[in-house]
């Protein structure tokens, strides 16, 4: 796949008047291209600016001062440190406040670690440029460590950490500490409204009428363009007015950046021809607004013409600008909502025998995890910074304890009364202490968890704190009670709850994506009621060793958008 | 225990893919909700939206005890001035006023659309809050176990509940 325009009209999925629209393309949840094209992309770029302030315990001679100075790092996936910048030098100064900001992307779906290192430098290096400054000439005061995520689910958005020594042989000492304040950067607040329009448009479709679509794509300085948004398919329309659309000013860059917005037909078949296009800015936009004027779009002809620009009667109209500041998630996070982590294991029969090395649920006394607690530790070590208590429910479905009868919904942990484990690896303890005790049955049933999950969710409500609940249910196989199941989906989409559903093993999940509306239509119940809005996502994960988590990833983005429609769609705001 | 007389605030939103003899209507839809057949408010008639019409305005609808649900319908005005029922929904009260959510949550709802002959045909998109009087108490929960206590806690001096009797009985 790849052609990033492919997916199917968008925009049929707008729920309820609310401003959120939600759609992906049809296939491939991986392709990081999908995540640019809709307007709910508007929810992960989001700039964050960190400072840095330290207090450094004087070593040794008191008559020389420090002059500090903070590096910082992303650590990697691998244990690699990539420097993001470095603060200036501070003079003779153990207190110091850095001025100098650094920005990072901040991405939900992933654990984004950051370093510190603190090094005083030496005299004679004083007046060099921060840049030119050799850091392993410099006397190193002490690292901290701490993930992006930390800092921003504080109140304050500002964390104070130890500065450590590691490399000393005896325990690390206390040298200092350093803070590290986050502040979101303004413009991802700043969100604008637009409705586009176009008057007269070409025939493409030799018997019908055009099916035109808008991409808008912003231009990079190296000259290349990356999409940005779409607006939805108008079927058989030569003068259309689309969707509202939405872009933040973070996403485009600026006001003034230059966009590229191309009319296009829809083709099933993924190979839309271009109709038009034309290059504006966001401010060239109001101003068409404003006036009310139109812009004509050009076609660039073909190579042997001389790539002569071919203008046409074609105009595009802006019907609407609108500029407005919209709470974004990390408002609701540094509010104090929490969003709470809860999962359901699969152990239905299908997953083999647990004690032999083929099964799903075969737990490896090396420690090499299996399907199960590789989903569970990918999802998990991301969302539970989000949960201050880390107190995670845990149940199993499709099986028996070792008298007992088949259970749909029990909890991991053996306990009757208590669903909840303390923080990512009681999942795991509570996991690997119930595989050996549990006969694995059938069939595989989702109703039964999604609907203690649900009930959660409400009683969640009375309370005064905002929270938001993550249901991550990992199968192996097929429902069997798709009935059922949709009932339970068309009540939850009213709660605060989103639900990931991961696929391991071999199955075919082709009935699976029925729940995933995003790809289908609406969840409807047996009377009738519609969910109002989308809360689960599918993915099957069958390549877990090969270690491309990107498709864990691609939920989380989204869920992200789904927490947001809740939230703007039931008038919360954030708290504080 | 009986649910008590309260008043409903309804924001007729959207609604979606509306037909009329299988083809998108235009314009000119409008919505009537009723919660009896006497006690109705209804929706000014959308223009500009065709066959995905937005209409976003609020009522207030009182809600006697012994309903147990509302019925909204989408209508159509033709040229000549003819109303025609496009589909309606049945919302049972249970949807919004049930024992496991506090009372004055807003429900975001969406309801498939029947026409007369019982076709599908579309989905109208609401959000209904419901106003309970003041001193009334919100009943027992079942309790799942763990920290998820059910909630007594109340809003601002007014306590919250409804009984757990009202309705057909929720589907959790």
């Amino acid at each position: 796949m790849g052609n990033c325009c492919s997916d199917d009209y968008g925009g049929r999925s707008v729920v309820g008047g609310a401003t959120v629209n939600t759609h992906k393309n049809s296939s491939a949840p991986n392709n990081k291209n999908d995540f640019h094209l809709f307007p709910k992309s508007r929810a992960i770029f989001t700039q964050i600016e960190l400072s840095l302030s330290a207090s450094i315990l004087e070593e040794g001679d008191a008559l020389c001062k420090s002059n500090p100075v903070a590096v910082l790092y992303a650590k990697g996936r691998d244990g690699a440190l990539e420097e993001l910048g470095r603060t200036e030098v501070v003079l003779d100064q153990s207190n110091p406040i850095w001025i100098a900001k650094h920005t990072v992307t901040y991405r939900f779906e992933a654990v984004q670690t950051l370093v510190f290192y603190v090094y005083n430098v030496d005299p004679e290096f004083r007046d060099a440029p921060d840049k030119m400054l050799k850091l392993d000439e410099q006397k190193f005061v002490g690292e901290a460590t701490c993930a992006l995520s930390e800092i921003i689910t504080k109140p304050t958005r500002s964390l104070t950490l130890t500065l450590i020594r590691r490399d000393d042989s005896n325990s690390p000492q206390h040298l200092g500490n350093i803070t590290v304040s986050a502040e979101e950067c303004v413009g991802s607040k700043c969100m604008m409204e637009m409705i586009l329009r176009c008057s007269d448009l070409e025939y493409k479709d030799p018997f019908s009428r055009s099916d035109p679509f808008l991409l808008i794509s912003k231009t990079t300085e190296t000259g290349s363009s990356i999409p940005v948004c779409k607006t939805d398919v108008k079927k058989n329309d030569l003068n259309p007015t689309w969707k509202p659309i939405f872009l933040n000013i973070q996403q485009v860059g600026s006001k003034e950046t230059p966009l590229i917005i191309e009319c296009f037909n829809f083709n099933s078949n993924g190979r839309h021809d271009m109709i038009g296009k034309v290059q504006k800015s966001l401010a060239d936009l109001e101003m068409l607004w404003q006036n009310g004027q139109g812009e004509s779009l050009i076609l660039p002809t073909l190579i042997r013409y001389n790539n002569q620009k071919k203008d046409l009667q074609s105009q595009l109209f802006v019907e609407k600008f609108f500029e407005c500041e919209q709470h974004t998630f990390l408002d609701y996070i540094t509010g104090g909502c929490e969003l709470n982590f809860m999962v359901a294991v699969d152990f239905t029969a299908s997953n083999g025998n647990p004690r032999l090395p083929d099964s799903l649920h075969y737990i490896d006394s090396s420690g090499r995890q299996n399907p199960y607690q590789r989903v569970i530790s990918e999802i998990g070590e991301v969302l539970q910074f989000y949960d201050i208590e880390k107190r995670f429910p845990a149940w199993g479905f499709g099986a028996r304890a070792i008298d007992g009868p088949v259970s749909h919904c029990f909890n991991l942990n053996g306990s009757s009364s208590q669903c909840e484990v303390d923080g990512i690896q009681g999942i795991m303890r509570a996991y690997a202490s119930a595989v050996p005790h549990l006969s694995l049955a059938g069939p595989t049933l989702f109703g039964p968890v999604i609907n203690n999950a649900s009930l959660i969710a409400s009683q969640s409500l009375a309370s005064c704190k905002q929270k938001y609940f993550v249901l991550l249910i990992i199968t192996d196989g097929v429902i069997t009670d798709l009935q059922e199941t949709k009932e339970a989906l068309v009540k939850a989409a009213d709660l605060p709850i989103s639900i990931l559903v991961v696929g391991v093993g071999g199955a075919d999940y082709k009935e699976m994506e029925v729940l995933d509306a995003d790809k289908e239509e609406r969840l409807e119940n047996s009377y009738g009621q519609v969910a109002s809005r989308h809360i689960v996502q599918f993915v099957p994960f069958r390549d877990v060793q090969s270690g491309d988590v990107s498709i864990l990833q691609s939920l989380l983005v989204e869920l992200q958008v789904q927490f947001l429609q809740y939230m703007r769609t039931k008038d919360t705001y954030p708290q504080n | 225990m009986k649910r008590p007389s309260c008043f409903l605030e309804i924001t007729v939103l959207s609604a979606e893919d509306l037909r009329l003899s299988k083809r998108s209507i235009k314009k000119n839809s409008f919505v009537t909700i009723r919660t009896t057949p006497q006690t109705f408010k209804s929706t000014c008639m959308d223009a500009v939206n065709g066959s995905y019409p937005i209409w976003d305005e609020k009522f207030e609808l009182s809600l006697p005890d012994s309903v147990t649900y509302i019925t909204v319908e989408v209508q159509c005005r033709s040229g000549a001035g003819v109303m025609t029922l496009i589909g309606a929904a049945k919302v049972p009260v249970s949807d919004f006023m049930n024992a496991l959510m506090p009372v004055g949550y807003l429900h975001f709802l969406s309801y498939r659309l029947r026409d007369r002959d019982e076709e599908r045909n579309g989905i109208i998109n609401l959000s209904i809050k419901a106003k309970v009087p003041e001193g009334y108490v919100r009943p027992v929960l079942p309790i799942l176990g763990g920290r998820f206590q059910a909630g007594n806690k109340s809003y601002g001096g007014v306590a919250i509940g409804i009984p757990v009797s009202c309705g057909s009985g929720n589907k959790f």
